[in-house]
């Protein structure tokens, strides 16, 4: 039976992994090749990167950190963040990356997306998702007390662009089925509303999205505990992304396998 | 040991490339038939389509020399996803283009209510026993994990031929051997050290 997988995500700005890898025996917590090797040797599935560098040379800089990555990891890794064409993510695949992930750029021109898949392999291609709850205004209450309130709207996500900064007006859930009808391999689907703060997953929009599509979906955003991993898995995703808690030290990937399988969910031991 | 890595234009070889070197070869990428000297052994690898690859093994002249390789100086051949789905007959995912045909049977494309790609790691059990299997523990209670990422999977006709299973809706041949060829539909290369374990057992036989 096919494992649930278990997905560290490291931030890497200018070549470098921010907020580091708080593990007793790195050698440079901020060194991109150390970091790859300690997520090996601890046995995480698959290794996801998000370059965040905003200069312009950040495709000079990322040819030697993917180039690292890849001689650090006998596991699959993914990168993202800032890529905007089919060169450049031919680029990132011959330096040794397996899947590449897109995000703005594909909301700008959904084409990317059936080119990508068409180019490399649908395998290789990983569309995120950034999205935030809609919310409803109710009128009668507007009058009433005189300021907006605004509300959750049930089952309704937008998407958002630019690192979170731009709403679309997109719907997130349909984004989701578009993604996969032009040939994404994957969704990488992240809770704006969760992102940083460690209450779990937004299992709403997770249930929502991994019944809509025939693809993976990696659930992303709000991990605080190993229950929030479990939840995740049971609301449909089939891997688990998280960044802090294994950072931070908070748990070790062991510590998370070995809860999630003794609470009955299939996952890879590392030998 | 010298390792002969078929390079089709298809994919990145360097995780490959790599994994071998681990496992102790000396690895020479060859991108056309005529290149091909006198290696141990000849590694297949893969991702991508079905008809690109068997497009590009045609066009660098693969086809004739692989096969006098391995049929008739019976130099082992070991293939990796789509340089195991290429040794069939033909596959859905390119309808009307003839794979290598060494093997009987056809490549068939996942069906029913699951995720496709199959992608990640899952469970291989041994049908029949291989030292780089067994090196693994294959037949014990545990089986290994292996890395897979493919949305087809060959039906051999020959039951025989079939090496190891792995159960992703329907339990399909993730291995095969028959003579000198040996090829997997997981990648060893992205397997950690059951991958690791299973290359070097290969290589050093």
């Amino acid at each position: 039976m096919l494992a649930k997988r278990v997905i560290p995500c490291l931030d890497v700005r200018s070549g470098r992994v921010v907020k580091g890898v708080k593990f007793v025996d790195i050698r440079d917590a901020g060194d991109v090749g150390d970091s790859a090797a300690a997520y090996d040797a601890a046995g995480a599935d698959e290794v996801v990167f998000l370059d965040i560098t905003a200069s312009a040379d950040a495709r000079a800089i990322r040819q030697d950190w993917v180039k690292r990555a890849a001689e650090a990891l006998s596991v699959p890794f993914t990168v993202g963040g800032g890529l905007k064409s089919i060169e450049e993510m031919r680029e990132v695949l011959l330096l040794g990356a397996d899947k590449i992930s897109i995000n703005t750029s594909a909301v700008q021109r959904p084409e990317l997306i059936s080119e990508a898949a068409e180019s490399f392999g649908s395998q290789c291609v990983v569309v995120a998702i950034d999205a935030k709850k809609k919310m409803a205004t109710h009128r009668h209450e507007q009058t009433r007390t005189g300021v907006h309130n605004e509300t959750p709207e049930s089952g309704r996500w937008e998407v958002h662009v630019h690192g979170g900064r731009t709403a679309t007006g997109i719907d997130a859930v349909e984004w989701a089925e578009e993604s996969a009808r032009r040939g994404a391999g994957e969704i990488l689907l992240t809770s704006m509303d969760r992102d940083g703060t460690k209450e779990g997953y937004d299992l709403e929009l997770l249930h929502e999205v991994s019944s809509r599509v025939n693809i993976p979906v990696i659930a992303s955003g709000g991990v605080g505990t190993m229950a929030h991993l479990k939840e995740g898995i049971e609301a449909g995703a089939s891997a688990v992304l998280a960044a802090s808690i294994f950072h931070y030290g908070q748990f070790t990937i062991p510590d998370v396998k070995a809860y999630l399988k003794k609470n009955g969910i299939h996952v890879r031991i590392a030998q | 040991m010298q390792v002969a890595l078929i390079d089709y234009g298809a994919s990145n070889l360097r995780s490959v490339e790599k994994a071998l070197e681990a496992a102790g070869a000396q690895v020479t990428k060859v991108d056309r038939a005529e290149k091909l000297g006198g290696a141990d052994v000849i590694v297949v690898p893969g991702q991508g389509h079905f008809g690109h690859s068997m497009a590009q093994i045609r066009a660098r002249g693969f086809e004739e020399a692989l096969k006098r390789k391995v049929f008739e100086e019976k130099i082992p051949y070991i293939g990796i996803c789509i340089g195991f789905q290429i040794l069939f007959d033909e596959s859905e995912e390119a309808p009307g283009v003839a794979g290598l045909g060494w093997l009987k049977g056809r490549v068939v494309r996942f069906r029913g209510n699951l995720k496709i790609p199959h992608m990640g790691w899952n469970e291989v059990r041994a049908e029949r026993p291989h030292p780089a299997l067994d090196a693994l523990g294959v037949r014990g209670s545990e089986p290994p994990f292996f890395y897979f990422v493919h949305s087809y999977y060959p039906e051999p006709v020959d039951p025989s031929v079939v090496l190891a299973t792995c159960d992703y809706g329907v339990r399909f041949a993730c291995a095969v051997q028959t003579g000198p060829i040996l090829a997997v539909q997981f990648h060893p290369e992205k397997s950690q050290q059951a991958g690791k374990t299973f290359l070097s057992t290969l290589l050093a036989r």
